[in-house]
C-alpha cells in the first residue's frame, strides 16, 4: 500500500471514528454565545465561532456525522439494491432483462445531480428525503456494474455444473456468482462513498438538504459563503475538512481500481 | 453506416420518451395534494378545484401522462404558478446563459488539460508528470460550491481583478467559468495523459520518429490524433456533468441561467417550472451524448461495429 493510500485510509477512518463517538466527546455544537458571534480561531477555540457564536470545532464534528449517517443509508442501500437487481436481470435474462436494461437506460440519461436535486427538491427538505433522492439516483451505477458482471459470470463452468446439481438459485446467487463479482462492486462503492457525500453536501448548500440547527457541511459552507467578508474561517474551515474527506475516498478508490484491474489505471469521478 | 445512424437515433427516441416520462413522474412526488401545496392553506374549495382541472389532476394518470405528451410535442410547458408566463419562453430566455457558461467553461477546461495532458504524458513519471497529476488528484476533489466562494475570495475581494457576481460585468464570466471548468480540465487532464501514453507506446510512433520528423509534428499530428477519440468520447460525458454542475455554480455567482432557475423554482413550489427546467438540462445531456456517440461513429468505423 502506497503511502498516499494509507494517509487516506487514516483519514476515513478518523472520520467514521469522530462521526461515531461524537456524542461521548460532550461537544456543544448548537450553543449560541453571543459575544462570539464570528470570532475568529483562537487558541480557546481551535478553529473560531459561526455567524451565531456557535463553536466551529464542534460543529464540524456534528455535521461529520451527518455526512457518515448519509453515507451509511444511501450506500448500502443503493447498492443492494442495484446489486439485486442487476443480478436478477442478467439471470433471468428474456423480458424482464430487456426492460430493465431500458430503465437503466433513462435513470442514465440524466445528469446524476440533477435528478437528485429535482427530487428532493419536490419531497421537501430533511434528512430523510435526501436518503430517498440519492438512492433513488444511486442504485443505477451499481446495477449496470451488477448486471455486466453476472451477465459474464452466468455462463462459467461452475455455475452451470452447481446448477447441473440442483442447487437452489438464491444458493447459486449468493454463494456461485456475488462472490465473483463483488471486487468490482466494492470499487464502485469506494467512488460511491465519495459521490454520496459530495452531493449531501451539495443538496445542503442548496437548502434542499439536512435542516437547521442540524450541522452539515454544505450547510455551513453555505453559511460561510454568505458571510465571507467579515468571517473568512467560516468558509474555510468546512472546505478544508470537506476537501480532505473527497481526496482521500478519490485516493483510495484509485488505489483499489490499480489493484484490481491494473490495466485500467486511471479513474473517473462519478459525475458530481 | 445508415444502419448505425438509424439504431443509434432509434435508440436516442426510446430514452428521450422515458426521460419525458419520468420527468412527469417527478411531479407526483410532492407529499400529499400538490395543488394543496401550491396554493397555500387559505385557498377556497373553488381555487383548488380550478387549479386541479387546469393542470388536468383531476384525471386518472395515465390520460395525465398522454396529455402532458400532447402538450409537450407542441411545445407547451405549461405556464408558469408564480408569474403566470409561459413557462417555455422564460426556459429558452436562461437557456442562453447557461450554454454560455458551459461553453466557456469547456474552453477553460481545454486549455488547461490538452496542454497539460500532453505535457505530462511526453514527461511520464518525471516531476512534471507528478505535479500535474497531484494538481488533477486535488481539483477533482474540491467540490464546486467551496472553488468557487475562494475564487471569489481571491479574484474579486483581495486582488479586486473581477466582479463578484452577476452577467452584466465585463469579465463576470470568468470565475464561474474557473468554478465549473477545473474539475472538467483535471478529469480531461488524466484522459489526455492516459491515451496518449497508449498512443506513444506503437509502432507506427517510432517509426514516424525514426524517419526523422520533427518531434512537434510527430505529437500534434501522429500521436494526438489518434489519442483524441477516447478523450473525445469522455468530454462529451463530462458535459453532462457540466449542466448538472452549473445548477450549483450558477446559484453561487447569480449568473442568470436555467441552473439558477431550477433552484428559484423548486423555492417557490413552481412546479410546472421545476419539470420544464429538469426536461431541458437532461435532454440537452441525452442529446449532447448521443450526437458524442455520433461522431465518435462517424470518425471511427471501429466504434460502429458495436
Amino acid at each position: 500500500m502506497s503511502p498516499t493510500a494509507r494517509l487516506s485510509l487514516i483519514v476515513l477512518l478518523g472520520w467514521t471514528a469522530l462521526a461515531a463517538f461524537a456524542p461521548l466527546l460532550q461537544l456543544a455544537p448548537d450553543t449560541i454565545s453571543l459575544p462570539e458571534i464570528m470570532a475568529p480561531p483562537s487558541r480557546a477555540s481551535w478553529l473560531g465561532h459561526d455567524d451565531l457564536g456557535r463553536p466551529m470545532a464542534d460543529r464540524l464534528v456534528y455535521a461529520l456525522r451527518t455526512s457518515l449517517l448519509v453515507v451509511i443509508l444511501v450506500v448500502p442501500l443503493s447498492a443492494a439494491i442495484g446489486a439485486g437487481v442487476g443480478i436478477a436481470a442478467a439471470w433471468r435474462g428474456g423480458l424482464l432483462d430487456a426492460c430493465i436494461a431500458r430503465l437503466m437506460d433513462v435513470f442514465l440519461a440524466f445528469p446524476g445531480a440533477l435528478l437528485a436535486i429535482a427530487m428532493a427538491g419536490l419531497l421537501g427538505p430533511g434528512i430523510g428525503n435526501v436518503v430517498i433522492a440519492l438512492t433513488a439516483v444511486s442504485w443505477v451505477g451499481y446495477a449496470r456494474m451488477a448486471r455486466a458482471q453476472a451477465h459474464a459470470v452466468k455462463s462459467r463452468e461452475h455455475v452451470l455444473a452447481a446448477r447441473v446439481l440442483g442447487t437452489r438459485t438464491p444458493a447459486i446467487l449468493l454463494r456461485h456468482v456475488l462472490p465473483l463479482i463483488a471486487a468490482p462492486l466494492l470499487m464502485e462503492v469506494t467512488l460511491g462513498v465519495a459521490g454520496v457525500i459530495l452531493a449531501e453536501a451539495g443538496l445542503s448548500f442548496l437548502g434542499l438538504g439536512v435542516q437547521p440547527p442540524s450541522a452539515s457541511l454544505g450547510a455551513m459552507l453555505r453559511d460561510g459563503t454568505a458571510y465571507m467578508l467579515v468571517a473568512p474561517h467560516m468558509v474555510i474551515v468546512p472546505g478544508l475538512a470537506m476537501l480532505a474527506l473527497m481526496l482521500a475516498c478519490n485516493t483510495l478508490g484509485d488505489a483499489l481500481q490499480r489493484r484490481l484491474d491494473p490495466r485500467r489505471s486511471l479513474s473517473l469521478m462519478p459525475a458530481a | 453506416m445508415i444502419g448505425f445512424l438509424l439504431t443509434r437515433l432509434f435508440s436516442l427516441a426510446a430514452v428521450v420518451l422515458g426521460v419525458v416520462s419520468l420527468v412527469f413522474l417527478l411531479l407526483h412526488l410532492v407529499p400529499g395534494d400538490p395543488v394543496e401545496v401550491m396554493l397555500g392553506e387559505s385557498a377556497t374549495p373553488a381555487d383548488r378545484g380550478e387549479l386541479r382541472r387546469s393542470l388536468g389532476l383531476d384525471r386518472p394518470i395515465a390520460v395525465q401522462w398522454a396529455q402532458y405528451l400532447g402538450r409537450l410535442s407542441h411545445g407547451d410547458l405549461g405556464a408558469s404558478l408564480h408569474s403566470r408566463e409561459p413557462v417555455a419562453a422564460l426556459v429558452a430566455g436562461r437557456a442562453q446563459a447557461t450554454a454560455q457558461l458551459g461553453a466557456a467553461a469547456l474552453l477553460v477546461s481545454v486549455a488547461i488539460g490538452l496542454p497539460l495532458g500532453i505535457g505530462a504524458a511526453l514527461r511520464d513519471g518525471r516531476g512534471l508528470d507528478r505535479a500535474a497529476l497531484g494538481l488533477c488528484a486535488l481539483a477533482m476533489s474540491v467540490p464546486s460550491f467551496w472553488l468557487g466562494p475562494m475564487l471569489i475570495l481571491l479574484f474579486s475581494i483581495t486582488l479586486g481583478w473581477l466582479p463578484v457576481s452577476g452577467r452584466t460585468e465585463a469579465g463576470a464570466i470568468i470565475l464561474p467559468a474557473l468554478t465549473l471548468g477545473i474539475p472538467l480540465a483535471a478529469v480531461l487532464t488524466r484522459m489526455v495523459r492516459a491515451s496518449m501514453l497508449q498512443v506513444l507506446g506503437e509502432d507506427y510512433l517510432r517509426t514516424a520518429r525514426a524517419k526523422g520528423l520533427p518531434p512537434a509534428q510527430v505529437t500534434l499530428r501522429h500521436a494526438l490524433r489518434n489519442a483524441a477519440l477516447p478523450v473525445m468520447t469522455v468530454l462529451g460525458l463530462q458535459l453532462g456533468g457540466v449542466l448538472a454542475g452549473a445548477i450549483i455554480t450558477e446559484t453561487i455567482f447569480q449568473w442568470p441561467g436555467l441552473g439558477q432557475l431550477t433552484i428559484e423554482s423548486i423555492q417557490r413550489r413552481d412546479y410546472p417550472l421545476v419539470q420544464a427546467c429538469v426536461l431541458v438540462i437532461s435532454l440537452a445531456y441525452v442529446v449532447v451524448n448521443a450526437a458524442t456517440d455520433i461522431l465518435c461513429g462517424l470518425l471511427d468505423p471501429r466504434v460502429r461495429m458495436t
